[in-house]
């Protein structure tokens, strides 16, 4: 026996590796969206490196918080390039835990017997979100304090037997080094501590269940063994993943914004990450501003709770989207809602929105996607028995055939849009009831008439043609 | 054979048993959850709320000196922490009669910069000008305007709230004014609490004393620093 083989051979059975660890994984599984938890894991493991690293130098105090942040950046060789991966890496991972949750809801994962694996998942997006509220102060930046003091001070709206309780909890005394030094705690301490414990369990309830088969039914029996073919796949994407989080930090280095003072902290715009920037602007809503904000941050936490539980809530047999047109719906209304208000927030800082305004662009948002995912169905139903793919190619080639129809569809959006976007300004400046305002409505209404006119006949004559 | 039958029977009556555990596990489980929920909510209403500290010492708001008269422009708002080293305060010459004023035209204020809304810091504008997060507004005498959600508060008439969500108007720093020296001491605050100070709203005057001390360090020399706008 060559020296390399007995090296091996001695690696292999004092490590164990000879015992079948991790079961083989079957071979639809081998595809990204699959890989979209594995990937937030791998997140998790840059930020616990690129977070050591700070730990070296980061002092938590509010005399050194800043200038060692500063000291990290500026004097530590590659200092920059460690604060810029953990602050992209941190997108990355709360991006990829929303993407994560968003395909696992419209694939329905939660469906027996993966009922606890969707509960502990959303608990540990919740810690994520944890990460990115905590970590967001730790440079004491005039950003970061004064989104950070908001965050507390919604506290205090809070029913009198948990907000004192959790202010209490999360700030101490409420002093500036108290809050900061609670706050350092929890983002290097106790939520890693929860996030691995869940892991864990998360990873277990993986390794007996397996990964989800596709959602269509489709089956493939064919299993790939962990090693080497699985553990390559996964090296490939996590590498991939490692490697545009290292580019893009290399190409845009964080700039660091000054340090925290009231006084320039009273001339700045203060506004969240662009994670919260959703719930920032439902807290702007008029009506949710001042006493209302009790309704605002119940009603999310309703929602929040009930996509927790939904294992219990969507108990439908069938995990197709295809024959799950309501809870589809619903996800679709949701994801383009968390949308729409992520970049209304960005586009709209400081600024207090009409509840009128705020209710029309809601119900908008929410009507579009319903009659879009209405048609769509509708559709469906009556092409049944026709390949996807066939009737995907038939309707990318509806522009080609029908060059009037499409013209005339697409001046209608055009007319359409801008007639909402006009009809938008003016709820926001009040004038609601001008002639200007009536006349937009009536554009906007007919557009909408002869776009479903269209639809409907295309619709109709595809039909005809294909049956 | 009857080996083989003897390991299933074996198997069996280890699974029945196996099933029996998890049973006992899961009642047991239940009772837990169910016990430390209960233990829990009541565990959570003995954290005592923030009072730490002061309590045995005799409370009275520090008397701290400020700034003098001459260091004092109606163009340039001054910034100063009291009765914390953590709570901020901004310090303005209205430039004409005010509510709570000091000096020789009682135009000398000063208030809390913690808006009571959320416990943001709002700008201070001249008559005139535009907070940054919103140019088309035009101040219409000196006034507060926080950016966080457009609160605005009218500095020259006790900080009244004239615009946006916040619920109160922001505490008054009591100030005083030596005719001698020219110089300002901020002498205590005024109702209601500063914000995330005790219970939102708090008037009481031993509860403000009380609440405004909590949770930080007292002053007990003045730094002033002037504003960025």
């Amino acid at each position: 026996m060559s020296m390399e083989s007995k090296i091996a051979q001695w690696v292999e059975t004092r490590l164990g590796l000879k015992a079948k660890v991790l079961r083989p994984v079957p071979e639809y599984s081998l595809n990204p969206f699959y890989w979209l938890g594995a990937l937030t894991v791998i997140a998790f493991a840059l930020q616990a490196f690129t977070g050591l690293l700070m730990l070296i130098y980061y002092v938590p105090t509010t005399e050194h918080a800043y200038s060692s942040t500063v000291y990290i950046i500026k004097a530590v060789p590659l200092g920059w390039l460690i604060e810029t991966v953990h602050l992209y890496g941190a997108y990355a991972m709360i991006f990829l835990a929303f993407l994560h949750m968003f395909r696992g809801y419209f694939v329905s994962v939660q469906k027996k017997p993966r009922e606890m694996m969707w509960v502990i998942g959303m608990l540990m997006g919740l810690i994520v979100l944890g990460f990115g509220l905590t970590g967001y102060l730790l440079p004491w930046t005039v950003v970061s304090k004064s989104a950070t003091d908001v965050s507390i001070g919604m506290l205090s709206f809070l029913p009198a037997q948990i907000g004192p309780v959790l202010t209490f909890l999360l700030t101490g005394t409420g002093s500036n080094a108290a809050v900061l030094s609670r706050f350092f705690d929890l983002h290097i301490v106790v939520l890693p501590a929860g996030l691995l414990i869940l892991l864990v369990f998360k990873m277990y309830m993986f390794e007996v269940h397996g990964a989800a088969e596709p959602s269509t039914g489709r089956k493939m029996s064919k299993e790939i063994p962990w090693f080497p073919n699985v553990f390559l796949y996964f090296a490939m994407i996590g590498s991939v993943f490692v490697a545009v989080v290292l580019l893009a930090s290399a190409l845009f280095p964080l700039s660091l914004s000054a340090e925290f003072s009231a006084q320039a902290a009273s001339g700045y715009v203060p506004q969240p990450e662009w994670y919260f920037l959703w719930l920032y602007q439902v807290l702007k809503f008029a009506s949710f501003e001042g006493e209302g904000m009790y309704y605002a941050l119940g009603g999310v936490t309703i929602i929040l709770a009930i996509f927790v539980l939904l294992p219990i809530i969507d108990r439908g047999a069938t995990r197709n989207a295809a024959s799950r047109p309501l809870y589809t719906t619903i996800g679709l209304i949701l994801m383009a809602e968390l949308v729409t208000l992520t970049v209304w927030g960005y586009f709209t800082p400081g600024q207090v929105i009409p509840d009128l305004q705020a209710l029309v662009v809601m119900v908008e948002v929410a009507l579009v996607i319903a009659m879009m995912s209405a048609l769509t169905y509708r559709m469906r139903s009556k092409m049944r028995g026709l390949p996807v793919r066939e009737l995907g190619l038939r309707i990318m080639a509806l522009p080609f055939t029908r060059r009037k129809l499409t013209a005339m569809f697409v001046i209608l959006l055009v007319v359409g849009s801008v007639s909402l976007s006009i009809l938008v300004s003016l709820l926001a400046t009040g004038s609601l009831y001008s002639v200007a305002a009536s006349v937009n409505i009536v554009v906007l209404l007919s557009s909408f008439y002869f776009m479903a006119r269209i639809l409907r006949n295309l619709t109709l004559r595809q039909r005809g043609a294909l049956l | 054979m009857a080996r083989r039958n003897l390991k299933r029977d074996d198997l069996a009556e280890f699974g029945k048993s196996r099933r029996n555990s998890i049973k006992i596990i899961l009642a047991l489980g239940g009772l837990a959850t169910l016990g430390s929920i209960a233990s829990t909510l009541r565990i959570l209403g003995f954290i005592p709320p923030p009072t730490q500290g002061t309590s045995s010492q005799a409370l009275a708001w520090p008397r701290i000196k400020l700034v003098n008269i001459a260091a004092i422009d109606s163009s340039k708002p001054l910034w100063f922490n009291y009765p914390l080293v953590d709570t901020p305060n901004v310090l303005l010459k209205v430039g004409q009669k005010a509510e709570n004023g000091v000096g020789p035209d009682s135009d000398i204020v000063a208030y809390s910069n913690v808006c009571q809304h959320l416990g943001c810091f709002y700008g201070v504008l001249l008559s005139g000008s535009s907070p940054p997060c919103n140019l088309s507004y035009k101040a219409r005498g000196m006034e507060g305007y926080c950016c966080c959600h457009g609160g605005q508060f009218d500095l020259v008439n006790g900080a009244k709230v004239i615009g946006g969500p916040p619920p109160r108007p922001v505490p008054v720093v009591m100030l005083e004014y030596d005719k001698n020296s020219g110089d300002i001491y901020a002498v205590g605050m005024g109702p209601p609490t500063i914000f995330g100070h005790g219970p939102p709203g708090t008037t009481d005057p031993p509860l403000v004393l009380k609440h405004d001390l909590e949770g930080g360090e007292l002053v007990t020399e003045a730094t002033v620093f002037a504003g960025t706008q």
